[in-house]
This record gives C-alpha cells, structure tokens and sequence, in this order.
C-alpha cells in the first residue's frame, strides 16, 4: 500500500463523510430551500472529492483525465440543475410568501409581495 | 474497502429515498431523485474500480449528462406547466 493508494483513499472518505451530510440535511432542515440548498452545495463537493480519488487510484493518464472531467462536469451540472428546479419553485409558489422572511427576488421581479399569494 | 464504501453509499441513498416518497412537496421529490442519482453514478465509478471495468467510465459521463437533462426538462415542464410554450 503505497502513499498514492492511502491519498486515494483519503478522498474516497472525505467523500463518504461529505455524503452523510448531505443525506442528515436533506432529513432534517425544516424547509425546502434549506433542503436544496444542502443537496447543492455538499452533494457537489462529495462528487468532485470522489472523481479526485478515483482518478488518483487508477493513476492512468488519459483515464484519470477522463475520471476528472466526470468531477468537473458534476460541478457545474449539479447547482445548475438545483437552481433551475429553485426558480421554477418560486414561480409555481411551493412556499407561501408568508413564510418568507427576505423575499427579494419578487422584488427583483418587480412585482408586489402580496400580489402572488 | 472500495466495495465496503460502494455498499455504504447505495445505503445511503436508500435512505435518501424516504424524502422521495414521503415528501411534503414535489421539490422535496426532484432534489431527492437528483441526489439518488449522484449517489448512483458514484457508486458505479466505484464499481469501475474494483472490477476494472473501464467501459463504465463512459457509461457514467452519459448517465451525468441524461440527469442533468432530465432535471432541465423536468424545471422546465414544472414552472411552465408545458414543455414548448
């Protein structure tokens, strides 16, 4: 077991740790934007952590460079695809504006507070 | 350890999949779908590892681009109510 394979597998637990965050935030915050938002940030930063120590472990150079693309691509897909399921949230009204505390973006919208309820 | 830490995600999102079938919105649904399916191109990276299976390396790069799709389109159908408007 040389210090290559002992990084790697380093990654893979940083990885497996980052992976039981996500999954006691998406169990336990009490609202849905707080849940998306534990299910984009920390999802994506255990799914780069893994492509990094997969790549790591094969230690080929065209496959890990391929292994990395996968991390790289997870890392703009992921908060996009979770941004675009946000916004549409927001337009269909799954959270009553009540609820809100800080409503800017139908101020941004331009459109009154009160007037999508 | 790898196949230890493969079992230990598909656990994972085992449990994942109660936000899926008990959630109190649809959004509750998309995002849980959405990390399932994270969880299980990790596992079958993993996969890839321990067999040396370096075809699924390409499987994983297309399943990763089809989530992404499928979450794309299904925002889209979810605030407009239609697909091409």
């Amino acid at each position: 077991m040389t210090i290559r394979i002992i990084a790697a597998y380093f990654f893979m637990a940083s990885s497996a740790a980052f992976a039981v965050v996500t999954v006691l935030g998406l169990l336990r915050f009490p609202d849905v934007y707080t849940r998306m938002h534990a299910a984009a940030v920390v999802l994506t930063m255990s799914a780069v952590l893994m492509s990094i120590g997969t790549a790591i472990y094969v230690w080929k150079f065209f496959l890990s460079i391929k292994i990395m693309m996968i991390g790289f691509f997870f890392l703009f897909s992921n908060p996009m695809a979770t941004h675009a399921i946000a916004r549409a949230s927001y337009k269909r009204k799954i959270v009553l504006p009540k609820e809100y505390e800080i409503d800017a973006y139908s101020e941004y919208l331009g459109r009154d507070s009160d007037e999508h309820s | 350890m790898i196949i230890g830490l493969a079992v230990f995600f598909a656990v994972l999102s085992f449990i994942v999949s109660y936000r899926v079938v008990v959630g109190p919105t649809i959004t509750d649904r998309l995002i849980g779908a959405d990390t399932i399916g994270i969880f299980m191109s990790m596992v079958m990276l993993m996969i890839a590892l321990e067999y040396d299976m370096f075809l699924l390396v390409d499987i994983v790069l297309a399943y990763a681009v089809l989530l992404f799709i499928d979450m794309l389109i299904y925002a889209k159908y979810f605030e407009h109510g239609e697909l091409y408007k």
